[in-house]
């Protein structure tokens, strides 16, 4: 039975089959948009930082949300973020080691750059995003949001930034930490509406 | 989704750690094996990757995006080859000029035609094309086989001495020549 459950790329966690193999069944088409409008944008950032690579984030997405209409007629809804989040990651895995040999260095962050928003929706409500971020940032402490270009924008290693302006890294970490803090209690209903 | 709690704090922060590689192996490790089952680390690395995100699209300044566009490259030999490329298509350009210049030149300027004669002269009514031609203000590139050399002589003065062309004394000379080659440039 189990054989029959694993995924066509042949992964499965057992947590992710626990909530499977009872009555597995394919996901009637309305609750799997809805599901998918729900829940797609945040899965695809979530595989945006396990993969580091938008195009494979999307991949893995799709491959995610491919499974939930596969078997996903008996996940209970309470536990369905759950199960695409864990569903997504064994994905995500499986697509960082098939490109294991090729990877590049992550090291910078310039990766996360969004792409070019492919609506007129989707781009002018980037530019209210982008607009309520700046004016989030220009609302900081001036050494907090220093420290946040450098991080960000210049993608200097705290270490570096530490150096740069002759601060011990424990204060440029603090910083970085409550200048993020304070963005994110800001902005997060803005982020969790965008799309990555 | 309002994650306000420190633990929910200390995952953004390891969340944003993982993102900005700032960890170890060892806590890139355990963080991963959070995120393959701790929904708190999985939508605290979902929201964190649309925080950074957007605070990187907030950029006053575009640079990034122009910097991070690849500027074409070309190697030498491709260097090599535009510029024997561009040499080609000037010349190509001159030879075309220099076959279409004599065309458009006036011909009181100066007019030259190349008369490719047999010596055996032109018959009369060749001539008189050719003056015709002449008097018209066309130019002249005239190719004649030459067959009958006693043609010009027994029409051909009655055209050529006409008073009312202005005849210039080259054309004259070539149309009664035959004498000086195979090939004469009138001036």
């Amino acid at each position: 039975m189990a054989a029959a459950h694993q995924s066509p790329r042949g992964v499965e966690s057992d947590s992710e089959r626990a909530v499977t193999t009872d009555q597995q069944g394919p996901l009637d088409p309305q609750t799997a948009q809805a599901v998918y409008m729900q829940y797609q944008a945040e899965i695809e950032r979530f595989l945006v930082g396990v993969l580091r690579d938008h195009d494979l984030a999307a991949e893995a997405t799709q491959a995610t949300f491919t499974k939930l209409v596969e078997v996903g007629r008996d996940v209970d809804p309470e536990t369905r973020r759950g199960w695409l989040f864990r569903v997504a990651f064994n994905q995500g895995m499986l697509i960082r080691r098939r490109q294991t040999a090729q990877r590049k260095s992550y090291s910078r962050l310039s990766w996360l750059a969004p792409r070019i928003a492919d609506s007129p929706e989707r781009d002018l409500h980037r530019q209210e995003l982008i607009e309520c971020v700046r004016q989030a940032i220009s609302e900081l402490p001036p050494e907090q949001r220093k420290v946040i270009e450098l991080k960000i924008y210049e993608e200097h290693t705290f270490a570096v930034i530490a150096e740069q302006l002759a601060l011990p890294l424990g204060t440029v970490l603090s910083r970085m930490r409550l200048g993020l803090k304070k963005l994110s209690s800001k902005l997060q209903d803005q982020i969790g509406e965008s799309e990555s | 989704m309002m994650r306000r709690d420190t633990d929910a704090t200390e995952c953004d922060w390891l969340a944003f750690l993982y993102i900005s590689d700032e960890m170890s192996a060892a806590e890139r490790l355990r963080f991963e094996e959070r995120l393959a089952g701790d929904l708190q680390a999985q939508s605290a690395l979902a929201e964190m990757v649309g925080l950074t995100a957007g605070i990187l699209a907030a950029r006053p300044n575009p640079e990034p995006q122009a910097r991070s566009q690849p500027q074409p490259r070309t190697s030498p030999v491709m260097r090599r080859k535009d510029s024997q490329i561009v040499i080609l298509v000037a010349c190509a350009c001159l030879a075309l000029l220099a076959a279409v210049l004599p065309a458009t030149i006036p011909p009181a300027v100066a007019p030259k035609a190349v008369v490719r004669s047999t010596g055996h002269g032109m018959t009369g009514q060749q001539a008189g094309e050719l003056v015709d031609l002449w008097s018209a203000g066309g130019a002249v590139d005239v190719s004649w086989e030459l067959t009958d050399p006693t043609a010009l002589e027994s029409d051909g003065p009655d055209v050529l001495l006409s008073d009312d062309l202005n005849v210039p004394g080259w054309l004259l000379s070539a149309v009664s020549g035959g004498d000086t080659g195979p090939l004469r440039e009138i001036e």
